[in-house]
């Protein structure tokens, strides 16, 4: 089976996997194997965890996330996508990131405001209106 | 003296508006760039979260949905503006069209709701003393992210749901090209979906229709305000390198004019000088 991961920037992850595991917080979970009928699911917040060989696997924590499977091939689109080796990690990861985002909103654009400020006053000394 | 070092000052301050003006055209050259190549990318997968939503309502006429039928409570209106100015008549152009729609439509403000996305439209909103959806600012930056604006889209959403607002329109400005923009209005909620076409692919759907519908519902109303503001702020980096080009090119026929005037007064401080010179050497024989 296929899987790819994409968000608004792109594509995120493409690989292989022996195994699919989909948990929504909300509506709990299921599996996915080869040859698997084909599937639409919804995922609001929770994680999807790949088996790539019997030994490998891998962990996505996502939110506002839809999932289709047809034909062997797995597509993922969610809002907000993080990936780690245990499912810990990678939740961990996917609220680090929501915190220092929110944090970073509260400082944001201060060069740009700065720059506009210097303009402002650069505008104001040159008397443009006055030539 | 004083007049020429007056002339040097505003010279010296004209030069350096031409160097913030033209790197900000530069930036917002590169921004734009950028924002075009996400909101091409992203057009797809909104497009899919779209069809998906319209094959599963259209091919189970018993689901039903709140987000899908009409309701007779006020009006909710989604503007999307800039978090910051210097970008020529962008916002004032948007509030200018809101304020001509509202006027025609409605009695007073009481009439409609108001939610914001960028700093701008909050303060406009503010000023205009609208009833407000969101309590603070959702800023619009430029590598927007759906965390960024998930309080007002779920406000929206949950107000449809509970009947405290209705019919909801976003107004914004949509890039056609750098030289110019559109404002556009867009229903976001009811939601209504064009002609569906036919699916060929029985799925399945994990765990229930219903349960997708719901989640399918959020993830349309978020997609979709997503791609638009995407097409604000590919339309907001066009404007602002616009604006800063014509800036740029203002101060630099502002500092030709100045460094004419310098020359004048430096041409006129000599020869007054060389009168005096004159003036006493005849005085002296």
């Amino acid at each position: 089976m296929k899987i790819s991961f994409y968000t608004p920037e792109g594509l995120k992850y493409s690989g292989d996997a022996i195994y699919i595991e989909v948990a929504d917080k909300k509506s709990g979970s299921f599996s996915m194997m080869e040859n698997h009928v084909p599937v639409i699911s919804v995922i609001s917040e929770g994680y999807i965890r790949i088996e790539k060989t019997e030994k490998e696997e891998l962990y996505f924590a996502l939110a506002g996330a839809l999932l289709e499977q047809e034909k062997n091939n797995v597509k993922v689109v969610a809002e907000i996508l993080s990936e780690g080796k245990t499912k810990e990690e990678a939740l961990s990861s996917l609220e680090s990131i929501t915190t220092a985002r929110k944090e970073e909103n509260k400082k944001r654009n201060v060069e740009l405001a700065m720059a506009e400020n210097e303009l402002k006053k650069q505008i104001k000394k040159s008397g443009a209106g006055r030539v | 003296m004083a007049e020429q070092r007056k002339i040097r000052e505003r010279i010296d301050a004209t030069e350096k508006t031409y160097q913030i003006t033209n790197a900000m055209n530069m930036v917002s050259t590169s921004k734009l760039r950028r924002s075009q190549k996400t909101l091409l990318s992203f057009r797809p997968i909104s497009d899919e979260i779209l069809g998906l939503t319209r094959d599963l309502v259209s091919a189970n006429p018993d689901l039903h949905h709140k987000a899908l039928e009409d309701s007779s409570a006020k009006p909710c209106y989604i503007l999307i503006a800039s978090d910051r100015g210097l970008i020529g008549s962008y916002n004032v152009s948007l509030f200018k069209y809101f304020l001509d729609y509202v006027n025609k439509h409605h009695q007073s403000k009481d009439e409609f709701k108001v939610a914001t996305i960028g700093y701008k439209a909050f303060s406009f909103a503010k000023k205009q003393g609208y009833e407000m959806i969101n309590e603070d600012s959702a800023n619009i930056r430029d590598d927007i992210l759906f965390i960024d604006f998930e309080d007002v889209s779920s406000s929206v959403l949950e107000g449809y749901m509970e009947g405290t607002i209705g019919k909801t329109i976003i107004f914004y400005n949509s890039f056609v090209n750098t030289l110019s923009s559109k404002i556009n209005e867009y229903q976001l909620l009811p939601i209504k979906f064009m002609e569906a076409e036919e699916k060929k692919t029985e799925f399945l759907f994990e765990p229930n229709k219903k349960e997708i519908l719901n989640t399918m519902v959020n993830l349309y109303v978020n997609y979709t305000l997503y791609r638009i503001i995407l097409e604000a702020k590919t339309s907001e980096h066009a404007s602002r390198m616009t604006a800063m080009k014509n800036a740029s090119d203002n101060a630099q026929e502002i500092e030709k004019r100045l460094t004419l005037l310098y020359n004048r007064a430096r041409q006129n401080s000599i020869t007054t000088e060389l009168i005096d010179i004159i003036n006493g050497s005849n005085a002296v024989n």
